[in-house]
């Protein structure tokens, strides 16, 4: 019989279930119409409750203070502001448009909504003053609906996002000293600070771990009354956009859309100095010169050049695997070095503390996978190239923010060699083996293909062990309110906030609402009575 | 097989079914939580149909008929709710009888056993705790509850209609220190309340016979259910309880009490036993079976049904032919009317079903909101087609339960005991979704909210709006912008109510206002209002203010349309002063003819203890800020400024302090109100960094621009930003602050033109209180940029009547002469730190600062106006 297996499989979930269902009691009960004194309007209840609490799936309730891996507990949905929320550093930007967001995310059932905060944005003229009032209007939205906050901390911004990348005293600094930034093979600059000089007071006298510690600790002094009690999660930016990579992409781009395979960003001269004493170190002192020569450009194929072939290929080569290994263990330190500072910070905050590594699902089926090693993600051997880094996330205390759980295969070129389930599995494998909790964002906005959206929602319930412990959806702005997106957004948060019933059973679905419906009919039978 | 995890059939969905707009209606699917899924279809498992068999053993199921043709025959019990419409009055009658006592009559017409909760208060101004009437007040009868009322039954008089009618009368003395009488009626035998809005009636007697205080006791009638609460509540079984709704809402009192007497519509609903039947019977000529629908229930009745194969549980729909008046509902039902029967006792209907179909499901729809369904188990009726097979599956379930060991019987009770909760959870279920739905409105509302704000114009767009999309001749009706060519005058200062006649002294300016070219006035807000200035208004239908009585306020609009000038009057819409306090004494209960409660009053400013929603803009922390979500509170406003358009004879609206509420709604309102020209009052501060004005004020425009957009383009707003640059380029000599990065002018002006008022001083910046006064001694310079650019240039009265008039007249006459308009194309030739100069429709150039500029090419330029740092060329003729 069919439904034998069924039955096992809700007996393997049955031990969460049941503790939502006494959730789902307590918070059905917490709905009553309330006494006449309330007017009788919904709309007191509105403003008391949202969907998600109606289902027992309260927003704060689940904030798990404690670090190990706790599976059951179900993911904390966020919602992600926009990006220019505030961009001056003292006004929040469409101010009413975010807080009616903030309050439908709240009526929706979210637990919180992220903010992310830029550097450039709260010390944008000299390093000695922070202007927070902007960034605080928004965390006051935030509490006045009482949602938890979850707030993304970037050194760096992307190109594009209206958001300056940089403070603009810190591009000053560049202006006399350009080799601080990461700079590719043909001399182009980026906006974002070397990693080689993290420890150099190059920066007004100041090293750039030391001013993103100011950046910290001034965060985390002007928000010391929202912390446990509206800023659950604090996501530390460990590199260009807020993720720990190498800026691979073209400078000037925005690298969220660059799908290519890139290139080596260590021509910078404290890289280059790095190189080479790391070369002579391992004995091979022209190993140390400069970058690969045989690395392919920008948008060419791995296969163009010699370094990244997919048999024979330079990167298989004791060279390749001195220059990858040098490459890749120098952006763990780097992470390892902001991390260290940043849990430093905030120790003895009650948050959470993640950081987002990059999803780079493109050229994972090639044996070199040249996108990652290129962004720093590299194990010789064939072994799993985000173990490094899952290691010193674990060092920590941290959790992994995957940002593609909305990547679906079929949305991707296969010429591109795109294999985002296998990438997802080597991350969470890479994970499990240090007990590091993941988290999720999705890549983009889901405006065309709404399987994303399954597959989001398969991701954040799954009952395996790797289960996010929180989900943000990124992120608000027009097109997530538009008449286009927002319809499915809701239904898909729903879907996730209020538990899912099996994928087999989605076909009910209108079965189901006219089941329901008709209860709510017999309410009202009772209600006009 | 897939898993059903409910054997519960379709009911359609009394949720709007086409919500349309930005929700689709599978959106509004409630999914129930995995631990429901879990249970329910465990009791799938267990035999689909263990539950309902258990319900249907305790009574008769099949076979129990006579007709040994009949398959399967039933009467389901049906309870259906019945209203009957009536009306309940109030009545008190000041005049004394013979023995010196007026009298309280409470009475309705409406069947029932009535009884009247009511006690006194003494407390003329709190009224919220009740005290037992004295002895001699209480009629024959009266039963006290508790040390704070007392029950009254209404005695019964048939009146000649033949209808009963029920009244209790309360006497007492004219001289009584008795300050109100609060009650509700009371039905004995549901067990219903009928309050007053939600609320206690109240009559108040003391002090309402010196008339005075009459306005006053009328709102004390929105006074808290007080200790009559809890009652309510202690009544289990909420759902089965009938209540009495008040639709209407007449304000009990603002009579004279001497006349006092109130109706109100009253709705009594009561449960009413019905059956239908269900007979299955065998075709004999067609192996078909014969289904036959029988119900006592009168009016339209419609089965909502869909039929199974082989005990498959998955619901579908039969084949065409459908029996007559069917509809197919979402392909997944079906929905067949009844036919009525001929002797008018209900309906009834038979049809043919195929041979195939194992069981059979429906509802009852008696209309779009009234389902009733099996009072057994609060589900579907279920009708087994085959009463051999359905025998022989419950046989082999019941064994197989057997087999299962002594765990069979704890089993079959724990399914007994799920059925329980799911039930009482569908009840909950039921309450969550009627929330659900004022929530997803709201959602909805949000997001549209957040949309319209998100998607409006960035910089490149709104360039683009300001040059191509907006000419001037395709203008549409409720622009609010005019005709364009407008320039506008500020028809008073802060000191101008000192006089009391200011609306005559205005009018005497009126033909040399028109003379000097202008052609509107915005003058001074006209209502009642708690500060002589007006902008802290009470009662909006009290015209009679520090600027005169009402009567010379219309006579004032008539001299200026006479004059060939419209008048703007200043809504004041964002906050407004009480007239009373609550009982905790806060002031916000309004009264006079918008006596709005405090469900008016935004929520998000502790001050006032608004029940409204949370503010949908800035707060104005002086006074109780409306909340304009409430749809009473729109519709009033809206029939306000109606009411101002026709009675007063504005054309247009001056909207001050519009930070406070959201722009959609003043959208509401200039669409209902259809304002010729309408601008408003976004006023916050520009960015500055260390004490400097910053150059770029984009994010500042922006916020003004949103607003607009938020109301659609139908009003303007005040050019804050044109004002702050100008301050600071004439100021400092930063005459580069003057053209954007782009090289357009730097305020609303530059963006959207045709949408920006440009000023330099108002009542609030300049006159007496000179909060952020133009830099002295400059104002022309000022006055030469904004009556040379585009938009629509606003002058302050000081100024029109000072030393600086001629040279105004000159700037307006020029503007005039070149036909310089709000959407004028603006060239900035020079923007430098010590001159600025820009040519306009290319048929004026002006510069403003001290260095040297001499306008060049074909044209013949020939000086129009000059003076200390500015000069203006026109192309002559």
């Amino acid at each position: 019989m069919e439904t034998v297996p069924m039955m096992m499989q809700h007996a393997a979930a049955a031990s969460v279930r049941r503790r939502q269902g006494l959730e789902y009691g307590r918070g059905a009960n917490s709905v009553t119409f309330g006494p006449m004194r309330q007017g009788g309007s919904g709309r007191n209840l509105i403003r008391a409750t949202g969907i998600g609490r109606f289902f027992g799936h309260g927003s704060g309730e689940h904030s798990n203070k404690n670090h190990d891996v706790d599976d059951m507990a179900p993911a904390r949905l966020f919602v992600g502001l926009p990006i220019d929320s505030v961009t001056d550093g003292a006004t929040v930007n469409s101010a009413a448009a975010v807080a009616a967001g903030i309050r439908a995310v709240r009526l929706l059932g979210a637990d919180g909504v992220e903010l992310p905060v830029f550097w450039s944005v709260v010390q944008p003229l000299s390093p000695d003053r922070f202007s927070w009032a902007g960034y605080q209007a928004v965390a006051e939205m935030v509490r006045a609906e009482g949602l938890s906050l979850r707030v993304s901390l970037r050194c760096h911004g992307s190109p594009g996002a209206g958001v300056p990348t940089i403070p603009s005293w810190v591009k000053g600094a560049g202006a006399d000293d350009p080799d601080i930034f990461f700079t590719d093979r043909s001399g182009a600059r980026h906006d974002c600070l070397s990693f080689a000089i993290d420890d150099l007071p190059v920066i007004h006298g100041k090293s750039p771990l030391e001013l993103y510690e100011g950046f910290f600790r001034s965060f985390a002094a002007a928000f010391d009354d929202f912390f446990g009690s509206t800023i659950t999660d604090v996501t530390i930016g460990l590199g260009a956009n807020g993720v720990l990579r190498y800026p691979s992409y073209p400078p000037g781009s925005d690298g969220a859309r660059f799908t290519g395979v890139g290139e080596f960003q260590c021509y910078d001269k404290y890289m280059l100095a790095r190189l080479r004493h790391h070369a002579a170190e391992s004995g091979n002192a022209m190993w140390g010169n400069s970058g690969p020569h045989d690395a392919p450009r920008y948008h060419e194929s791995p296969d163009a050049c010699g370094f990244f072939r997919e048999q024979g290929g330079s990167w298989e080569t004791p060279y390749g695997n001195f220059f990858l290994s040098w490459y890749t263990s120098h952006l763990v330190s780097h992470g390892d070095r902001v991390l260290g500072t940043a849990s430093a910070v905030f120790r003895d905050k009650p948050v959470e503390l993640s950081a987002k590594i990059p999803f780079m699902h493109w050229w994972h089926g090639a044996r070199s996978r040249p996108a990652e090693a290129a962004a720093g993600f590299y194990k010789p051997n064939k072994k799993n190239g985000y173990s490094p880094v899952a290691k010193m996330f674990a060092r920590h205390g941290c959790a992994m923010v995957v940002p593609g759980m909305d990547v679906c295969m079929n949305k991707q070129h296969h010429s591109t060699g795109s294999s985002p389930d296998k990438l997802l599995v080597q991350i969470k494998n890479a994970c499990r083996r240090y007990c590091v909790r993941i988290a999720g964002e999705n890549a983009s906005l889901v405006m065309t293909h709404t399987s994303s959206f399954s597959r989001m929602r398969s991701n954040i319930l799954t009952t395996e062990r790797m289960r996010p412990c929180h989900f943000t959806y990124q992120r608000m702005g027009a097109e997530f309110f538009s008449p286009e997106h927002f319809p499915q957004f809701m239904e898909f948060l729903r879907s996730v906030v209020c538990g899912e019933w099996d994928e087999d059973d989605a076909a009910g679905d209108d079965e189901r609402e006219m089941a329901l419906s008709g209860g709510a009919n017999d309410a009202r039978e009772a209600r006009t009575a | 097989m897939s898993v059903r995890s409910w054997c519960i059939p379709a009911i359609p969905g009394a949720a709007p079914p086409a919500r349309g707009g930005l929700l689709g209606g599978a959106f509004l699917v409630a999914r129930p939580r995995p631990g429901r899924c879990r249970a329910t279809s465990g009791r799938h498992r267990l035999g689909g149909r263990v539950v309902a068999r258990a319900g249907a053993a305790e009574t008769p199921v099949a076979g129990t008929d006579e007709d040994a043709a009949a398959v399967f025959s039933q009467k389901f019990p049906l309870r259906r709710c019945h209203t009957v419409e009536g009306k309940a009055w109030v009545r008190l009658d000041a005049e004394p009888d013979g023995d010196g006592n007026c009298k309280i009559v409470v009475g309705c017409d409406v069947e029932g056993k009535w009884v009247l909760h009511w006690g006194i208060s003494y407390d003329g101004e709190q009224g919220r705790e009740w005290d037992q009437p004295p002895s001699e007040m209480r009629p024959s009868g009266s039963v006290p509850i508790k040390d704070y009322a007392v029950e009254t039954p209404l005695e019964i008089l048939p009146n000649s209609e033949g209808r009963m009618l029920y009244e209790v009368k309360i006497k007492f003395a004219k001289d009584t220190p008795i300050a109100a009488v609060n009650f509700v009626l009371k039905e004995e035998e549901t067990g219903a309340w009928f309050q007053h809005k939600g609320r206690d009636f109240r009559i108040p007697l003391n002090g309402s016979f010196d008339g005075g205080v009459s306005s006053e006791a009328k709102h004390d009638i929105g006074i808290w259910p007080g200790n009559l609460g809890h009652v309510l509540t202690e009544n289990e079984g909420a759902n089965a309880q009938p209540q009495k709704n008040v639709p209407g809402d007449t304000g009990l009192g603002g009579k004279p009490i001497s006349a006092f007497c109130e109706e109100y519509p009253i709705v009594k609903s009561e449960y009413v036993q019905n059956f239908v039947t269900v007979t299955v019977r065998k075709d004999n000529g067609t192996h078909k079976k014969l289904v036959e629908f029988d119900t006592d229930i009168p009016g339209e009745v419609i089965i909502h049904w869909g039929v199974c194969k082989d005990n498959t549980m998955t619901w579908e729909i039969p084949p065409e032919p459908h029996p007559p008046t069917t509809k197919i509902f979402r392909q997944k039902a079906l929905q067949t009317l009844l036919q009525k029967k001929a002797d008018g006792t209900g309906n009834s209907i038979s049809f043919l079903l195929g041979a195939e179909y194992s069981d059979l499901f429906f509802v009852l729809k008696l209309d779009e909101y009234t389902w009733l369904r099996n009072l057994e188990n609060g589900s579907d009726f279920y009708i087994p087609l085959t009463r051999v097979e359905q025998r022989g599956s419950t046989q082999a379930e019941a064994q197989k339960v057997d087999d299962k060991s002594s765990q069979a019987d704890g089993l079959i009770s724990d399914i007994r005991n799920l059925v329980v909760s799911l039930s009482t959870r569908r009840g909950q279920r039921a309450k969550n979704k009627v929330l659900q739905e004022d929530i997803l409105q709201e959602i909805e509302r949000l997001a549209a909210e957040a949309y319209s704000i998100f998607r409006s114009p960035t910089i490149d767009t709104v360039e683009e709006s300001v040059y191509h999309d907006d000419p001037p001749s395709a203008k549409p009706a409720c622009s609010g912008t005019g005709s364009g060519f407008e320039i506008l005058c500020q028809g008073f200062n802060w000191e101008s109510h000192k006089s009391g006649k200011w609306y005559v002294e205005l009018g005497t300016k009126a033909m040399e206002l028109a003379s000097l070219g202008f052609t509107i006035i915005w003058s001074p807000p006209p209502t009642d209002s708690v500060s002589p200035e007006g902008y802290m208004p009470r009662d909006l239908y009290n015209l009679n203010s520090r600027y005169g009585t009402m009567e010379e306020l219309k006579e004032l609009v008539k001299i200026y349309h006479e004059a060939g000038i419209k008048v703007l009057g200043d809504a004041v819409l964002n906050h407004r002063c009480a007239q009373h306090q609550n009982s905790n004494g806060v002031w916000n209960i309004f009264g006079g003819r918008l006596n709005w409660d405090d469900r008016a009053v935004v929520a998000d400013d502790p001050h006032f203890q608004g029940r409204g929603n949370k503010s949908s803009g800035d707060n104005f922390h002086a006074a109780p800020n409306i909340d304009h979500s409430q749809d009473f509170v729109r519709n009033d406003v809206k029939e306000w400024l109606c009411w101002m358009r026709k009675e007063v004879g504005y054309d247009g609206w001056r909207l001050d302090f519009v930070r406070g509420f959201w722009g959609g709604y003043v959208k509401d309102y200039l669409e209902a109100s259809e304002p010729y020209f309408a601008v408003g009052e976004y006023w916050d501060s520009l960015s500055y960094t260390y004490g400097e004005m910053d150059y770029n004020q984009d994010a500042h425009r922006q916020r003004i621009v949103d607003w607009i957009n938020a109301t659609n383009g139908t009003a303007g707003a005040f050019d804050v930003t044109t004002k702050g640059i100008l301050h600071a380029a004439l100021e400092r000599s930063e005459y580069w602050r003057l053209s954007d990065e782009k090289g357009k002018p730097p305020g609303v002006l530059g963006w959207w033109p045709s949408r920006a008022v440009t000023f330099i001083e108002n009542h609030d910046t300049g006159s007496t209180q000179g909060h952020w006064r133009f830099p002295y001694g400059m104002e022309l310079q000022g006055y030469a940029y904004i009556l040379t650019h585009p938009g629509t240039p606003a002058v302050f009265y000081d100024h029109i009547f000072s030393h600086l008039q001629p040279e105004i007249a000159k700037f307006i006459s020029i503007r005039n002469r070149q036909k310089i308009q709000c959407r004028s194309k603006i060239k900035i030739l020079k923007a430098e730190s010590r001159i600025y100069a820009a040519e306009i429709d290319e048929k004026l150039t002006m510069k403003l600062g001290p260095d040297h500029f001499e306008p060049s090419g074909p044209l013949n330029w020939i000086v129009a106006a000059e003076g200390q740092d500015y000069k203006i060329w026109e192309v002559s003729p």
